[in-house]
């Protein structure tokens, strides 16, 4: 891979015309970490002898899971496309994510450790703590990234910045430095 | 310098069947080459060679100096625009014009610059967030050919590029593909069955027919001095008219008119003298100012100039095309002459040891 030093024009200029892929995976991990605490939650909440989860409260977090799901795919393609609106939505689910770790999981682990065995336990805790944490990130990336754009869009609408212009004075330095050692080594050899 | 040598270039495919016969040429740093001829004439199969799609059945290429003949196509440093665009669906324009440079590996901002600059040469820069589907044929070609100027390559290969467009495009992208390449100065080769396009953008034109080279030159070359009665035919729209005959006394003489030669017409064709030769003529050299009847079965007024349609003797079709505006009918009767200067003279048709015709060669 070629090293080159980055321009600050140049790198704003290229989110104009990349995704925001990045942003968008970690929305998209969310997701997988979510399967995985419910997968687990639920194998559980199937096991015979275990009364805890069989209440409203499953029903509610099925349901949950579901809104989850579907919100956070719909967001990630807002981030993949540095659109914030909806910034704050994402930064709730995922504050409610890591909240959630404190109520089915925790709950059944306190109400019947037999049932909800410590590695369980911890299995639900950390693929929510991950989900939301996940989810938070792609949210604040998916903001800054935006609004970087937002911010140079309204430069180069305003004349502020010359992306071809720089692009042309890189290509110059480039060259310029590429031909330097060639003409100081003619030179050095010249005074031999 | 990016020089191109084609050396006993030969096709033969698995079947035995021979496509391409002993081409070579010589492809100067910066020059536009046209490859030109009828569908199967071997044109796509040498460029596909060229760009190593196609193994070499025998011979050596020599790009910059460097024997590519057994290179794989990644190694040969070249770009090919093929005619049906072959951009990804899925991906924005820029991602397809920077996808040959992703896939190298460069870094994010030097494929940046190499994009934006190759869409500012190809007015691109507003289409780039945009589909394929998105954009119209012109537009597509473009990507097409920006993918390849990103890479930077030695020689541009070009596959029937402007076959998908429509006429009015077709002549757009024309000048579009001149002024490209005098910005880039790259060295060109290039392929169509298309006359016009070989004549306006070639510096030099490669003719070819079944598997054979027939012609190399300029443009002007080819259309004023046909190497033989395939490129005299091929070069030129209507194509020339052709007429058997003999030289005798000073005439040609055929079964349809005599028409007297001059001086300098007598002295060329002085070893034939008896001999059967084919006359050319091309229709825009035809003058009303002769004496072989003309019967005239359809005019055709194309605005700038007139195409006339007749027959001699009530057999041969001959097209005439005047630089005005004429108001013929079917069934007038004119008199016409030929351009003694622009009178070509061929031998007649030989076959091969195959038995496969041979056309005339000039008699110069």
């Amino acid at each position: 891979m070629n090293n080159t030093t980055s321009n600050p024009v140049i790198s704003s200029d290229i989110m104009r015309y990349k995704k925001n892929k990045f942003g968008a995976n970690l929305a998209l991990l969310a997701i997988v970490f979510d399967c995985i605490y419910f997968m687990v939650l639920y194998s559980v909440a199937n096991d015979e002898g275990v009364e805890y989860y069989a209440t409203w409260a499953i029903a509610f977090d099925v349901i949950f899971n579901l809104v989850f799901l579907l919100a956070t795919f719909l967001l990630s393609e807002q981030v993949k496309n540095y659109n914030s609106k909806l910034f704050i939505l994402q930064l709730i689910l995922g504050a409610c994510q890591i909240g959630r770790i404190f109520w089915l999981p925790l709950g059944g682990f306190m109400a019947d450790p037999k049932a909800i065995d410590i590695g369980k336990f911890l299995v639900m805790a950390i693929s929510l703590g991950a989900s939301g944490g996940l989810e938070i990130a792609s949210a604040v990336i998916g903001y800054i990234r935006s609004k970087q754009v937002a911010e140079f869009n309204q430069k180069v609408e305003n004349g502020e910045v010359d992306i071809m212009a720089t692009i042309r004075q890189v290509d110059a330095e480039e060259e310029a430095a590429k031909a330097a050692p060639v003409v100081a080594g003619n030179a050095q050899e010249e005074v031999q | 310098m990016p020089e191109v040598n084609i050396r006993h270039l030969d096709k033969i495919y698995d079947g035995g069947v021979q496509a391409v016969y002993d081409f070579n040429l010589d492809i100067a740093d910066g020059e536009f080459i046209v490859l030109v001829g009828p569908s199967g004439c071997g044109k796509s199969t040498t460029l596909r060679m060229v760009a190593g799609l196609e193994d070499i059945s025998a011979g050596t290429l020599i790009i910059d100096g460097k024997d590519c003949t057994q290179l794989p196509p990644k190694d040969r440093d070249i770009a090919m625009v093929f005619q049906n665009y072959a951009l990804y669906g899925h991906m924005t324009i820029y991602e397809n014009m920077a996808f040959s440079l992703t896939l190298r590996k460069e870094n994010k901002e030097i494929i940046h610059r190499k994009v934006m600059a190759a869409a500012e040469i190809l007015d691109l820069k507003t289409q780039l967030n945009k589909k394929p589907r998105q954009l119209s044929g012109g537009q597509r070609q473009r990507v097409a050919m920006g993918r390849a100027i990103v890479r930077n390559p030695k020689v541009f290969l070009f596959d029937e590029p402007l076959s998908n467009l429509d006429a009015k495009l077709r002549g757009s992208m024309r000048r579009e593909l001149i002024l490209l390449h005098k910005k880039l100065n790259a060295t060109i080769m290039y392929v169509t069955h298309d006359q016009t396009e070989a004549l306006t953008l070639a510096d030099r034109i490669v003719c070819m027919s079944m598997g054979h080279v027939q012609q190399i030159g300029k443009p002007i070359e080819l259309y004023e001095k046909p190497a033989n009665t395939f490129v005299a035919t091929f070069i030129g729209l209507p194509p020339m008219n052709m007429f058997e005959g003999k030289i005798e006394g000073g005439h040609f003489k055929c079964d349809l008119f005599d028409y007297p030669l001059s001086a300098e017409q007598g002295k060329v064709l002085a070893g034939h003298e008896g001999k059967q030769v084919i006359l050319g003529v091309r229709p825009e050299n035809v003058t009303r100012d002769g004496h072989i009847d003309l019967a005239i079965t359809n005019n055709e007024n194309l605005g700038m100039n007139t195409l006339v349609h007749g027959k001699i003797g009530g057999k041969k079709i001959v097209v005439c095309k005047f630089a005005e505006w004429c108001n013929y009918k079917a069934g007038d009767t004119i008199q016409i002459g030929f351009d003694p200067e622009m009178m070509h003279f061929f031998e007649m048709p030989q076959k091969d040891e195959k038995g496969n015709e041979l056309p005339g060669k000039a008699i110069r």
